[in-house]
């Protein structure tokens, strides 16, 4: 303990939320619309990952497969298994999209694990953006789908005629929770981990020979951590094609 | 003059054949299940519950700056967001129910075929 008043002026100094922090990379000016910043190259970092691995990954077209081009097929395979499970055979247009949401969620959950990276999908600005993003194609496709039927999902025709003009403000806003809530808790999951990590962290050092302990910790942290990257991705994904199915067979519930 | 009336009779004879490999072949579609865990549903609920009551502030809060009139639709939307809430974690507990009991018929019915 004594180590740790030493380290630093003033004890332990732990900043857990510093790796969130969106920065510009060249100069010190304020962030604007087209400012670059660590978020921006991440994004980027973890576009080029992708086509790096469906793209040259499968340049060979090979019938047996090499590691890379087996990967690529395998998390391909996985995505139109999952939208066909769930949205049938004709649910198969919706898979490039979908396809894109779970492979950007997942390779900016996994790159935000390599040390010292920025984690795209802790900020809720992302996550609430591909989330609206859903929310906007379940909309519109109501409408295309159903015309101004669609309206109907907020008009509850069981209650008494008093009660209804409540009640649908009732099912407005209930309509907004889910998206809300899908992005919250993608980005809550992202940050609590890395945020736990940098915790453990900062004692490691201070703490000498017994550091061993919290290191040890971090080493589980990160494998529970890897685990949520993956399942986190996946479950955005589920609940987009599930929101979506609602949207295109809203008879089937 | 049988030989095309036979012809015609194999020909249907391989259509169907044909037909029923391809509905073999056919992918079974497998049910979802198993993919919310008791702790990704708590989560879930417990998200929707305060992400409602956060909504209905927000909106509240909007049409009070709009019209001036802060705190009469905060509080009307506040209320309002947190039925909303209730109402979509309820709607989780149904379809969690719904799903249990289709896994249940399907477990059933493979022990019993």
């Amino acid at each position: 303990m004594a180590a740790a008043s030493d380290a630093g002026n003033g004890g332990l100094s732990i900043h857990p939320m510093d790796q969130f922090v969106v920065k510009p990379l060249f100069g010190d000016g304020p962030i604007g619309l087209f400012t670059i910043t660590n978020a921006t190259l991440w994004m980027a970092l973890v576009v080029a990952a992708i086509a790096a691995l469906l793209i040259l990954g499968t340049r060979g077209r090979a019938l047996v497969p090499t590691r890379v081009q087996s990967m690529a097929e395998m998390l391909y395979g996985f995505i139109h298994q999952m939208v066909t499970d769930v949205l049938g055979e004709d649910g198969v247009r919706f898979f490039p999209y979908i396809f894109t949401l779970f492979v950007f969620i997942l390779f900016s959950n996994l790159m935000g694990l390599i040390p010292y990276s920025f984690t795209v999908t802790s900020h809720v600005a992302v996550t609430a953006t591909l989330a609206l993003v859903v929310f906007g194609t379940v909309i519109i496709l109501g409408f295309i789908k159903q015309g101004t039927h669609f309206l109907g999902l907020f008009w509850p025709t069981s209650a008494p005629m008093a009660l209804r003009p409540v009640l649908a403000v009732i099912e407005v806003i209930s309509f907004f929770v889910r998206p809300v809530s899908h992005s919250i808790r993608l980005a809550g999951n992202m940050m609590a981990g890395h945020a736990v990590l940098k915790v453990f962290a900062a004692f490691v050092a201070p703490m000498s020979i017994l550091g061993v302990l919290p290191l040890a910790l971090m080493v589980a942290i990160v494998g529970l951590e890897v685990i949520v990257a993956i399942v986190q991705a996946y479950i955005f994904a589920i609940l987009t094609v599930i929101y979506l199915r609602d949207a295109v067979h809203p008879m089937a519930h | 003059m049988g030989a095309p009336q036979n012809w015609s009779a194999k020909l249907d004879e391989l259509e169907k054949r044909i037909r029923a490999a391809r509905e073999g072949r056919k992918p079974k579609r497998r049910r979802i299940r198993g993919e919310f865990t008791a702790a990704h549903m708590a989560w879930r609920m417990t998200l929707e519950l305060v992400v409602g009551g956060l909504i209905g502030a927000a909106m509240g809060w909007g049409l009070d700056v709009l019209f001036d009139t802060r705190p009469v639709f905060l509080i009307v939307f506040v209320l309002l967001g947190m039925a909303a809430g209730i109402r979509t974690a309820l709607r989780s507990a149904e379809e969690l129910r719904d799903s249990q009991r289709a896994e249940e018929a399907a477990e059933r019915d493979e022990t019993k075929g």
